[in-house]
């Protein structure tokens, strides 16, 4: 298989970051990843069906994201749900994407600042 | 309800996506719905259908850059296949482009399918497809079955003044009504007026073609009612033709005229006679009738013209036949035939590419169990598969369109120029998008034969890993069954170039007649005020005549001996039709004092005149058979004199001695001339064409001054190099005259047989190409056999089998489904040759050497690709298969 690069996979869409982030806390199954996100963000972002599986189905593919056999108490959950958890390719490209957020960030900042660009 | 849609929705996502993740959104859905609002539902569904095409396209990439992954592992192959592709693709994406440039589109007339070209036919020489005046105008009287009819004729002019170089430019003269016939109108002024079409002043009009006008009077369109010289006579333009004008009478039989004046024929002129047959008629059916009705009247009047006028005729009839017959009827078995062997060739192409992919498949057996066991679905691995075979074609059929790009250009520009509107061959949209259907469709067959394995592979399962000898035996027959295919298309094109190749080989050797080597030919003309003395000075027609013929002799002599006096030279001599140069002019030929009635089985109403000067027999190597030649004495005031072919004097005389007996050329009473001498035959209408009778007459003699003439100079050097001093030369006599057609005669007689050596070269490399094609598959194949047999083989050595023994049971597989394919093949070609018969020349389609040529040619090639895969077996260390 050819070589893994991190730089390959970003930057993320919001909604890839979204996901990744919803699975750094342990694995969790597709309705359960829209839950979180909703709630992580106040419901400022809201991700449908169609869209989580697209991610989800391209991360499968690449190896950032896989089902996990685990299943919690059959009577706590549905077992025919698919579960999924971050590999640890998904946690660097996680990371990653985090630093570059951050750095755009303090980018931003340091221009926007009052008192940043005064003449 | 929400749910039963949502997993209608769903259904737009590819199969093997909602395999994986449909269970999981519709649960995610339910669990939305249930707790979200109702609006909330929606937006899923809309999130849903506009993800969609994002997941097919995701999937298609995959499967692409899987393909390019598999396909590039193999890079040998991966070259073959495209090389196949490219050549299969590209051949019949070009040929299209030719039949459909040449064959499909319509001619560019109105109502194209009811002009039909009106032909005399006879015995003796008055088959030439020609006719004289007085028969065109009582056809012309007489006949109900057309609407119209007119007759054409050319000749060549020089166009001077506007401070212009002098221009040599090709006249049709026709009817007056000839573009109202084939639905034409200019662009400016009008066309020919029924006052103009008659003996006279009034026909001095003239209509020029966009080319012209734009090239001489820079697209001026003051230039109607302006007088321009043609040779020098003033004629008024009253027209211009549009730009989109195409006329394939004017391009084809009248050399590429540009210039349309009217016909105008005086009908007691001596050129207007019925067997003087130079006129080309044409005409429109009337509604409801018949090529054959109209045929049949034809021919009612023929034997009408017949009774009346015994002596003009003999044997006479008529064919009446589409216009598009005439000039497309001869090429379209030679396209036909061409096309049929760009055909094969794909299926060859095809072929070969399902059979590497076969062999593909076989080797990847394994890979294709475990991912079936992994719980990859058929219909994924089919997907897959196709993928990689349409990948393979369009890569192939991209190719292939640019090797067809270049093709037709190269056929458009240098192609036979006896192929009508080959020059317009291009790739036109219709042409592209028969290549693009024909790319996909050549994807899917071949991605489909190889599909059953890959199958049969799926359902076998990880539990039988590894190949198993039935599985081989399987893989092989289709594969053999795919080498027999491919032989007996190669042996089916091998015969067809072998018999068109023999027929070209045995024109070559046909005697012409003329010693075409060495000998330098071009056209030069006597045309102006210096050329018509006495014209000014309004002196009777006789006389003019007469100095008009002193002027262009001495002339054409003077220009002659300049040449012959060159370094190098060994003779110049002149003609007015050069033989095979496809120039015919027949004159009618009345034996003087030969009573008609009664013996016109041994008339000859017809002979192929030649004006020709001293000299000319021993420029072309005619030789003298009887007699003597014509000498320089031969000239105005002396004894008007002829020479004759044998073939005139073998079906003329039949018997007599023609040589003292008195001719007439044209109408019976027109003057006599003396036969002095035979030579022999010359094949003037095509190599393969029969000899008519012939009769040559000196220059000096003729009844009018020749306005152009075809010269012949011999040389002892390269003829070629003889054109710059000859140019200057002729400069230096007459400034004004124009100088056309310069090249060496071996040129002319090869143009001559340009379309047999066509169709001759482009099947040969079609039959080589496959034959090729044919043999790689079969070398390939038997190496795969071999490596997988490899452990069944070494066991055999390891019991004692001998080295010799195992090449020969590799050799024995490899040639048994040669042998089949030698067989079908050459039973193909036996049921198919037939079509080929009209191409051939001097040998039969069932032409025995041929056919066991081509096939001991294959064989051969066959036991050459076999050799080294045998070689290869019989190389096995029996030790180290069995340890492995």
């Amino acid at each position: 298989m050819a070589r893994f690069n991190v730089s390959h996979f970003l930057p993320l869409t919001p909604a890839m970051f979204q996901v990744l982030v919803a699975l750094a806390d342990g694995e969790k199954h597709g309705y359960a990843i829209l839950k979180e996100v909703t709630r992580r963000t106040g419901g400022k972002v809201t991700l449908r069906a169609g869209t989580l599986y697209t991610v989800i189905g391209r991360f499968v593919d690449d190896g950032l994201i896989e089902e996990t056999d685990e299943r919690p108490d059959p009577s706590l959950d549905d077992e025919r749900r698919r579960y999924y958890r971050l590999t640890e390719r998904g946690r660097a490209v996680a990371v990653a994407e985090t630093e570059r957020l951050t750095e755009t960030l303090a980018q931003a900042r340091a221009k926007l600042a009052p008192g940043a660009r005064r003449v | 309800m929400a749910d039963r849609l949502f997993r209608l929705v769903l259904r737009l996502l590819p199969e093997e996506f909602r395999a994986a993740y449909a269970r999981d959104m519709a649960a995610t859905f339910r669990a939305e719905a249930a707790s979200g609002p109702t609006g909330a539902r929606w937006r899923t569904m809309a999130d849903v259908v506009r993800r969609a095409p994002g997941i097919h396209a995701d999937i298609l990439r995959r499967d692409l850059r899987l393909a390019i992954r598999t396909l590039t592992a193999r890079p040998l192959a991966l070259i073959a296949a495209l090389v196949t592709l490219t050549i299969g693709i590209g051949a019949n994406v070009a040929m299209y482009a030719v039949i459909h440039a040449v064959l499909l589109a319509p001619l560019p007339y109105r109502d194209a399918s009811r002009l039909m070209a009106v032909r005399e036919t006879g015995v003796g020489g008055a088959d030439s497809g020609t006719m004289g005046y007085l028969t065109f105008t009582d056809i012309k009287t007489r006949a109900t079955s057309f609407a119209d009819l007119v007759a054409a004729s050319q000749s060549i002019t020089t166009l001077a003044g506007g401070g212009r170089d002098a221009e040599r430019v090709n006249v049709m003269r026709a009817s007056r009504t000839y573009f109202d016939m084939i639905g034409a109108a200019p662009a400016l002024g009008r066309t020919f007026t029924e006052a103009e079409d008659k003996p006279g002043a009034a026909r001095r009009v003239m209509i020029l073609s966009d080319s012209l006008w734009r090239r001489r009077f820079n697209a001026d369109p003051s230039v109607i009612d302006r007088i321009v010289e043609l040779s020098g006579i003033p004629f008024k333009v009253i027209g211009v033709l549009p730009a989109t004008y195409q006329d394939l009478v004017a391009s084809r039989l009248y050399q590429g005229a540009e210039i349309w004046t009217p016909l105008g024929y005086d009908p007691a002129a001596v050129f207007a006679c019925r067997t003087c047959r130079h006129l080309r008629v044409f005409g429109r059916l009337a509604p409801g009738v018949t090529a054959e009705q109209a045929t049949t009247e034809a021919n009612r009047l023929f034997d009408a013209f017949e009774r009346e006028t015994p002596k003009d005729y003999n044997q006479a009839g008529a064919d009446v036949r589409p216009l598009a017959d005439l000039f497309l009827g001869p090429v379209r078995p030679v396209l036909l035939t061409l096309w049929a062997g760009v055909a094969a060739l794909l299926l060859v192409a095809c072929g070969n590419v399902a059979h590497l992919l076969m062999l593909r498949a076989s080797e990847r057996s394994e890979e294709i169990a475990v991912r079936t066991a992994l719980g990859v679905s058929r219909t994924r691995l089919v997907r897959q598969f196709l993928t990689e075979s349409i990948l393979l074609a369009v890569a192939g059929g991209t190719a292939g369109m640019a090797v067809a790009w270049a093709a037709v250009r190269l056929v458009a520009a240098e192609g036979p120029d006896q192929i009508p509107r080959l020059a317009q061959a291009a790739m036109t949209v219709d042409v592209v998008l028969v290549g693009v259907a024909l790319t996909l469709a050549s994807g899917v067959i071949f991605g489909l034969l190889p599909l059953r394995q890959v199958l049969r592979h799926a359902a076998g399962g990880l539990q039988r890993p590894g190949v198993r000898a039935t599985d081989t035996a399987t893989a092989w027959r289709s594969r053999a069954a795919l080498i027999t295919a491919n032989v007996a298309i190669a042996v089916l094109l091998l015969v067809g170039s072998g018999l068109l190749v023999r027929s070209l080989g045995g024109l070559l050797a046909v005697a012409p007649g003329v010693d075409a080597s060495g000998v330098l030919t071009f056209n030069i003309f006597a045309s102006g005020e210096r050329f018509r003395p006495g014209q000014a000075a309004n002196l009777p027609d006789d006389e003019q005549n007469r100095l008009q013929i002193a002027a262009a002799v001495q002339y054409y002599d003077e220009v002659l001996a300049k040449i012959r006096a060159l370094p190098g030279v060994t003779e110049a001599a002149a003609t007015t039709q050069l033989p095979l140069g496809g120039d015919m002019d027949q004159y009618g030929f009345h034996v003087h004092g030969r009573a008609t009635a009664g013996t016109r089985e041994s008339e000859a109403p017809s002979a192929d005149r030649f004006v020709v000067t001293p000299g000319y027999f021993s420029a072309l190597r005619i030789r003298l058979v009887r007699g003597r030649l014509l000498e320089d004495r031969d000239r105005q005031g002396a004894e008007s004199v002829a020479v004759i072919n044998e073939t005139a004097a073998r079906e003329v005389f039949r018997g007599e001695d023609p040589l003292g007996k008195r001719v007439s050329l044209g109408p019976a009473d027109a003057p006599q001339r003396l036969i002095v001498g035979i030579v022999n035959d010359v094949r003037h209408g095509g190599l393969d064409a029969e000899v008519f009778p012939q009769v040559y007459v000196p220059h000096g003699q003729w009844a009018w001054a020749e306005t152009g003439l075809a010269v012949v100079v011999r040389t002892t050097g390269d003829p070629a190099a003889l054109g710059r001093p000859i140019r200057d030369l002729i400069r230096g006599v007459d400034a004004m005259q124009p100088i056309t057609n310069m090249r060496p005669y071996t040129e002319v007689v090869a143009a001559s047989i340009g379309t047999r050596r066509f169709a001759a070269t482009l099947l040969t490399v079609f039959a080589a190409t496959t034959i090729v094609m044919a043999m790689v598959g079969l070398y390939g194949s038997l190496g795969v056999m071999v490596s997988q047999r490899r452990r069944e083989l070494g066991v055999r050595l390891a019991l004692g089998a001998t080295a010799a023994r195992v090449r020969r049971l590799v050799l024995v597989n490899g040639l048994r489904p040669v042998a089949a394919g030698l067989f079908a093949g050459a039973l193909l070609a036996a049921v198919s040759v037939g079509a080929l018969e009209s191409m051939l020349y001097g040998v039969r389609p069932l032409d025995a050497v041929t056919f066991l040529g081509a096939a001991a040619a294959l064989a051969a090639c066959a036991v050459l690709a076999c050799l080294i895969p045998a070689a290869r077996a019989a190389r096995i260390d029996p030790a180290t298969t069995l340890r492995n």
